[in-house]
């Protein structure tokens, strides 16, 4: 009896070590066990799109204003989506001029979470999009409306979402099938 | 009783972690059992349980101590094989275009995906995929047989040799590698110009573009991404090859058209064009040290395994004749 109970009291152990040590090896246990479950609230739906409000108006901020570097740190975003943006703006500050994003709508039609720390986010987003010179903001280009789809790749990084990636599709474009590894 | 105790424990470690990892209850997604085994929690507790194992099989008395050695020795190969593994093992990713060819290195070895020990020794490999043919289901959106024809250097002094395999056969092996392929995409050839028409680049780029209607990206060093689908037998009566094509510089969509191989389309002041298409495949090349401790270990412990359920059958059966009859043993 002693022996099955002393058994027991191992199996017990082995099964609490192997949850603490699965717990240290993954990044946010508690988390993706909620999400497992069926427990992820409307809490990170509401981050999700507070963090995509939050990049459009960093993102037509960066353009419109030549890119400051003191925005860097708070944009929410990966450091390749943050590379090509400044590279656009540069590029522009080069010619003497900014491209101007001006936001006529942003709907967010649909968020999925793959994952516990991956969501995508599908918008609908309308911009008016022009050059103009920096010191006169005289139009250099054509005013030009722009109706796109986006889809947003967000991950969570240390309990804060960023985009990692975002797609352009024409207007009311049917997505195709995400790839696995994204 | 504390070796039995600390068997148990490790075995229900050992058990629930591959468990947890496998259904990815508490990762990000599910995780192979090819890493798993290679994660620390459950190198130290593998290795604990076969030191336990050891002990526990030499540590006994009394009869059956040579079925019991075979089991100590399973287990003491199994521990070696997975440390021997865990540190010298490759397990490389490696994706080709037709005639692209590769060479692996020590100091390259790091470049590509997959996975290499620490102390992992490698002697050169070369690899060029020659050609790639696929066999499609009727309606094109499923690949029945895949077929390649590689070439295959090691740095043994041995010639090169040529192989022509299935997608599905058994890998090609030589001095240690174990070389194979599976999955299959198209990979076309971008040209872009310059206004004037000056060509600033070109390469082949391996997209995941089958089946058709497959949408897929890359990006060269210009804030554009080239969103590509291709349809090789054409599109609604349009015969093929063609290709769905949309540009986006960030969010402004600055070119959205099918175009035809070879044709050129403007954008920002550049030219673009895809110009030829060829197919790809992915090669996984493995050598693993570790493997004739594997089998060793393992052959051993099913040998030990079957011993002893053998004598403890025979134990038994001897036990209920003596209860029948007293004087039989």
């Amino acid at each position: 009896m002693i022996s099955r109970r002393r058994d027991l009291v191992a199996a017990i152990c082995g099964i609490a070590l192997a949850l603490l040590g699965a717990g240290l090896i993954n990044g946010n246990p508690v988390q993706t066990l909620r999400f497992r479950l069926g427990l992820y609230g409307n809490g990170e739906r509401i981050k999700v799109e507070e963090t995509i409000k939050h990049f459009n108006r960093d993102y037509a901020t960066l353009y419109n204003t030549g890119g400051p570097t003191t925005m860097l740190g708070s944009f929410p975003a990966d450091n390749l989506v943050k590379r090509r943006i400044f590279q656009e703006v540069r590029y522009w500050d080069q010619l003497n001029a900014v491209m101007v994003y001006d936001k006529e709508s942003v709907k967010t039609t649909r968020i999925d979470f793959p994952a516990a720390d991956r969501a995508v986010v599908v918008a609908d987003e309308v911009w008016f999009i022009c050059a103009q010179k920096v010191d006169t903001r005289e139009r250099i280009s054509t005013l030009k409306r722009n109706p796109v789809r986006i889809r947003y790749l967000l991950r969570l990084v240390r309990g804060k979402w960023r985009v990692s990636d975002f797609e352009v599709y024409n207007e009311g474009e049917t997505l195709p099938v995400l790839a696995v590894n994204q | 009783m504390k070796i039995r105790f600390g068997c148990i424990l490790l075995a229900w470690f050992c058990g629930i972690f591959v468990l947890i990892q496998r259904t990815g209850i508490l990762g990000s997604s599910p995780l192979p059992l090819g890493k798993i085994l290679y994660m620390p929690p459950f190198l130290a507790g593998a290795t604990l349980l076969g030191l336990c194992g050891i002990l526990s099989c030499i540590g006994r008395g009394g009869r059956g101590k040579e079925r019991r050695w075979l089991l100590a020795a399973g287990a003491m190969f199994l521990v070696a094989a997975l440390w021997t593994s865990y540190l010298t093992r490759i397990d490389l990713d490696i994706v080709l275009t037709e005639g692209q060819s590769v060479a692996v290195r020590s100091d390259n070895l790091f470049a590509f995906g997959g996975y290499a020990g620490k102390l992992a020794r490698f002697p050169q490999l070369y690899l060029k995929l020659d050609s790639l043919t696929p066999e499609f289901s009727a309606d094109r959106k499923g690949l029945q047989r895949l077929k390649a024809t590689f070439q295959l250097l090691v740095n043994d002094g041995s010639p090169m040799r040529s192989e022509a395999r299935e997608m599905t056969s058994w890998p090609a092996y030589r001095h240690g590698f174990m070389v194979s392929f599976g999955t299959f995409g198209y990979a076309p050839r971008y040209v872009l110009k310059d206004g004037r028409g000056g060509e600033l680049d070109s390469a082949f780029v391996a997209l995941r573009l089958f089946p058709a209607d497959k949408e897929d990206y890359f990006r060269l060093m210009s804030p554009h991404t080239y969103f590509i689908r291709y349809f090789p037998e054409g599109k609604s009566g349009d015969k093929g090859p063609l290709f769905s094509l949309r540009v986006a510089r960030n969010k402004d969509l600055t070119l959205n058209q099918m175009v035809r191989l070879g044709d050129e389309v403007a954008f920002d002041g550049n030219r673009f064009s895809l110009a030829e298409v060829k197919h790809w495949t992915r090669f996984r090349v493995v050598r693993d040290p570790g493997y004739p401790l594997w089998i060793l270990g393992s052959l051993l412990l099913a040998v030990g395994g079957l011993r002893q359920r053998l004598a403890g059958r025979r134990r038994s059966v001897i036990e209920a004749a003596e209860c029948r009859d007293p004087g039989v043993a």
